[in-house]
C-alpha cells in the first residue's frame, strides 16, 4: 500500500507532491480523511442503499437466515441439565420440574423464563440460570427456609420469616420442630412472632402457640389453655418483663387462666374457676 | 527608533513562534547543494542550573540546487522547486510538518561595519539598563538604498580606558561604549530569498549568512576566544568570518568556489561538468610529484571521444584556481590586520576544502596555523549529513538553536519617563499599537 501511494507521490511534479505530503501531514486532514471519510462513506452508502424497501427485506432474511443456521448447528447443542442446591430433595424437584434439555439448541432456551418458573416455586429464594452452548444447563438455586408453622382450619403450612410458603417437605417432621402461629393476618407477621418466640425462651417448652387477633395483636396460648395476651406493640418486651416477673412470683405455676398484658405496665391476671371461687370466699383483707 | 533593525526584529518575533511551535526547518541555500535539517526545540531540565535548550534533528535531507548561482539567485522557479523537493524528502523522513524556515545564505555579498555608541553613567555602578541604553541607542552607519542589516551584535564593552570587557555590568566608570558588529547585505537578495522560501508556504524566523553560520559549528571555543579565522570554501562562494573574544568581528565573502575548478576542466577538456566534477574529486590535486606525469586519467569527452590526461596536467587546472581563491582569502586578512590577533588559526572547511594536498598550499599562502575544520555532531543528525560541506547547515542549526544577542533585542528601560508602572503602561501602549 505504501509503495504504491510513493510510486503515485513520484509520478505528480514536485509542488503538488509537497502540498500532497503537507497535507498529510496535517493532523485535522489525517483525520478527516481516514477516518470522517470512510466513515461518512459507509454510513451515506448503507443508507442509500436501505433506503430501498426491497433492499431492506433481503437484509432482514439474510439475517433471519444466518440465524437459522446457527440454531441449528449440532455443534452447539446442550448436553444435560446440571441442578446445585443444598438438599437433594430439591435438586430432585427441581430437575423434575424444569425437565430434560439433553440435545437441544442452547438458543431456543429461554433462561428467563425458567428463572422466573424456579423462582415462583415455594421452596426457592432465589435461581440462576445459566445455558453454556455445546456444555449444559446449569441451574444454581437458593432454598427457601422454612421458620414458622402456619395453621389454617384443618390443613398447616411453612413459612419462612417473610411469610412466603416454604418447602413442605416432610411436614410432620417440621411440625415438631418449628413455632405454631394461627389466626387472621398472621402469616404476614411471621418475624413478630419468632421474635416473641425468642423473647420467650425460657418458657419455650409450655408454649403451644400464638395465635392472632384481630389482625392486631398476639396471644400466647400455654398449655392448659392458659392465654398470655399480649399488647399492640412492643410485644417482646412485655414477654422479657413478664418472664423477669415469672422468675420472683412463679406465676405461672399457679392455678391462673390468663395473663393480660395488654395495659402498659399493669399485669392483669385471671384465675382458675375454681379459685377464684375460693379467694372470693375468704374474707377481703386475707391476701394472696 | 530604529528602523533599520526592523527586519531583524520581525525575523525575531517569528523565530519565537518557531521556537513554540517546537519545529522548525534549517536549509542552507548553496550554490552546488540546498540542504535542509528539521529541528525540534526542546528544553532540558539540568540539576541546579534550570532549563537548557536543547535541539534534535528529527530528518534530513540533501540535494543538488538549482537556480543558484553564486550564492545569488538565478531561477526563482527552480529554487522554489529545489527548496520544495529537499523539504518534501526531510519531512517524509521525519513523519512532522515544519511551518518556520531558518535561512543560511552565502549570497548579499554581507559586509561588516563597525559602530561604536558611548554613553555617560557619571560614575555609578552600571546596571542591565544602562547596557540596555547603549546597545539601543547605538547610531547605526546609513546604507545605500539596496542594502540592509541581517545581524547587528553587540561585541565588547568598554568603560573609561579599559576595553574588551564581555560584561560591563556592576563595574563602575564614567562612560561606558559599546562595539557593535553589523552586517549588511544586498536587500534584493535577501527579499528573494525570503519570498521564494515563503512560496513553499514556510515562515522565514531567520537569515543568516553562511560565513557567520560556519565559523559557529567548525571553530573550537579556544579559537573563538583568542581570535581565528574560519573560511568556508563552497561551490560559488568562499566565506570568511573572523572571531575573537567569543564574537564575530569580521564577515565577508569572495565569489570564487569548488565550482570554478570544475568549470576550468570542463572548457580544457571539453568534457561535460558531471565528468569534470568526478575528475577534480577523484584525482584532483595540488601535490606534484615526478609520478604524476605517468598516472593517465581517462575520460570521455562530450562528443563521446575517449581521451586521457596526466595527473600532473589536471592538477595545472586545479591549482592556480586554489591558489586564487586562497590568496584572496589572504588579501583580506591582511586588509583587517588579522595578524594583530593573539589566535592566528585558519580553520579551512567547506566542501572544496576537502581537495586533495591542499594543506601545503594553504600553509604557503595562509599561514603555519592552518587546520581543516568539520561540524560539530548535533544529535540525530545523518553520519552523512557530517562533512565539512555541511558546517554552514549545522551552524544554522546552532544558531537557530541560542541566538547571540542583537541590538534588536535590546530596548532603553523607562525611557518614557515616570514611575515603573506607568513608564511600563507607556511602553505597552507604544508597543502594541
Amino acid at each position: 500500500m505504501r509503495s504504491v501511494g510513493r510510486s503515485v507521490m513520484s509520478v505528480l511534479p514536485v509542488p503538488a507532491r509537497f502540498l500532497m505530503q503537507r497535507a498529510l501531514l496535517t493532523p485535522v486532514f489525517r483525520f478527516g480523511m481516514f477516518v470522517l471519510l470512510p466513515v461518512a462513506v459507509v454510513l451515506l452508502g448503507s443508507a442509500v442503499w436501505l433506503s430501498d424497501d426491497e433492499n431492506r427485506k433481503l437484509a432482514m432474511e439474510a439475517v433471519l437466515n444466518a440465524e437459522a443456521t446457527l440454531n441449528r448447528h449440532q455443534r452447539f447443542n446442550v448436553g444435560g441439565l446440571e441442578v446445585t442446591s443444598e438438599s437433594p430433595e430439591l435438586r430432585r424437584y427441581v430437575e423434575g420440574h424444569v425437565g430434560s434439555f439433553s440435545n437441544r439448541s442452547p438458543f431456543e432456551i429461554d433462561p428467563r423464563s425458567i428463572k422466573q418458573r424456579l423462582e415462583q416455586l415455594p421452596a426457592v429464594t432465589s435461581a440462576t440460570v445459566n445455558v453454556v452452548p455445546a456444555g449444559n444447563v446449569e441451574i444454581s438455586v437458593v432454598e427457601r427456609r422454612p421458620e414458622a408453622v402456619m395453621r389454617r382450619s384443618g390443613t398447616a403450612e411453612l413459612l419462612d420469616r417473610y411469610g412466603e410458603r416454604a418447602f413442605s417437605g416432610n411436614l410432620e417432621l417440621e411440625l415438631e420442630r418449628l413455632p405454631l402461629i394461627t389466626g387472621e393476618g398472621a402469616d404476614s407477621k411471621v418475624a413478630e412472632a419468632l421474635e416473641i418466640y425468642a423473647a420467650a425462651e425460657p418458657i419455650r417448652d409450655s408454649i403451644r402457640g400464638l395465635v392472632r387477633i384481630g389482625e392486631r395483636r398476639w396471644d400466647a396460648v400455654l398449655d392448659g389453655n392458659r392465654v398470655i395476651q399480649l399488647p399492640e406493640s412492643d410485644p417482646e418486651g412485655a414477654m422479657k418483663q413478664l418472664l423477669a416477673y415469672e422468675r420472683r412470683a412463679r406465676l405461672l405455676s399457679r392455678a391462673i387462666r390468663a395473663i393480660d398484658l395488654r395495659v402498659p405496665n399493669q399485669v392483669v391476671v385471671r384465675l382458675a374457676p375454681e379459685v377464684a371461687a375460693e379467694v372470693m370466699g375468704r374474707q377481703p383483707g386475707d391476701g394472696t | 527608533m530604529n528602523d533599520r533593525i526592523d527586519r531583524i526584529r520581525r525575523m525575531r518575533s517569528r523565530r519565537n513562534a518557531a521556537i513554540e511551535r517546537g519545529v522548525a526547518a534549517v536549509l542552507d541555500l548553496g550554490s552546488a547543494k540546498i540542504s535542509c535539517v528539521l529541528l525540534k526545540f526542546d528544553q532540558l531540565l539540568l540539576n541546579g542550573t534550570g532549563l537548557q535548550p536543547r535541539l534534535q534533528v528529527l530528518g534530513a535531507a540533501t540535494i543538488a540546487s538549482r537556480g543558484i548561482r553564486c550564492g545569488e539567485i538565478e531561477d526563482r522557479r527552480d529554487l522554489e522547486e529545489s527548496i520544495m523537493r529537499v523539504l518534501t524528502m526531510a519531512q517524509g523522513k521525519a513523519h512532522i510538518r515544519v511551518d518556520h524556515a531558518f535561512v543560511c545564505t552565502s549570497g548579499g555579498a554581507p559586509k561588516s561595519h563597525r559602530p561604536v555608541n558611548t554613553i555617560q553613567v557619571n560614575g555609578g555602578r552600571i546596571t542591565s539598563d544602562d547596557v540596555a541604553r547603549v546597545v539601543a541607542t547605538a547610531e547605526l552607519p546609513d546604507l545605500p538604498a539596496h542594502r540592509t542589516y541581517l545581524s547587528v551584535q553587540p561585541v565588547n564593552y568598554s568603560i573609561d580606558h579599559r576595553y574588551e570587557i564581555p560584561d560591563p555590568r556592576n563595574l563602575k566608570g564614567n562612560a561606558l561604549s559599546v562595539d557593535l558588529h553589523a552586517v549588511s547585505a544586498n536587500v534584493e537578495t535577501i527579499d528573494a530569498i525570503v519570498s521564494a522560501v515563503e512560496r513553499c508556504n514556510l515562515v522565514v524566523c531567520g537569515i543568516v549568512s553562511s560565513a557567520y553560520a560556519s565559523s559557529l559549528s567548525a571553530l573550537v571555543e579556544s579559537e573563538q576566544d583568542l581570535g581565528a579565522a574560519c573560511v568556508d570554501i563552497g561551490a560559488g562562494v568562499t566565506s570568511l568570518a573572523v572571531y575573537y573574544r567569543k564574537n564575530v568581528v569580521y564577515a565577508s565573502t569572495v565569489g570564487l568556489g569548488g565550482r570554478f575548478v570544475t568549470t576550468d576542466i570542463c572548457g580544457a577538456l571539453s568534457v561535460s561538468e558531471p565528468v569534470a566534477e568526478r575528475m577534480k574529486t577523484v584525482h584532483g590535486s595540488l601535490f606534484f610529484e615526478p609520478r604524476n606525469d605517468e598516472e593517465m586519467i581517462a575520460f570521455r569527452d562530450v562528443e563521446g571521444r575517449s581521451g586521457s590526461i596526466s595527473k600532473a596536467h589536471l592538477n595545472f587546472f586545479v591549482t592556480p584556481r586554489m591558489e586564487e581563491i586562497l590568496e584572496s582569502v589572504s588579501s583580506i586578512l591582511a586588509e583587517i590586520d588579522f595578524d594583530c590577533l593573539p589566535g592566528q588559526s585558519i580553520v579551512l572547511t567547506g566542501g572544496c576544502s576537502q581537495i586533495q594536498d591542499l594543506d601545503g598550499t594553504a600553509r604557503r599562502i595562509l599561514g603555519p596555523h592552518v587546520r581543516f575544520g568539520v561540524p560539530v555532531r548535533l544529535s540525530g543528525l545523518p553520519q552523512e549529513i557530517a562533512g565539512p560541506q555541511y558546517s554552514a547547515v549545522v551552524g544554522a542549526c546552532l544558531h537557530a538553536m541560542v541566538p547571540q544577542a542583537d541590538m534588536s533585542d535590546f530596548r532603553p528601560v523607562d525611557q518614557w519617563g515616570g514611575g515603573k508602572a506607568l513608564g511600563k503602561t507607556l511602553r505597552w501602549i507604544a508597543d502594541n499599537i
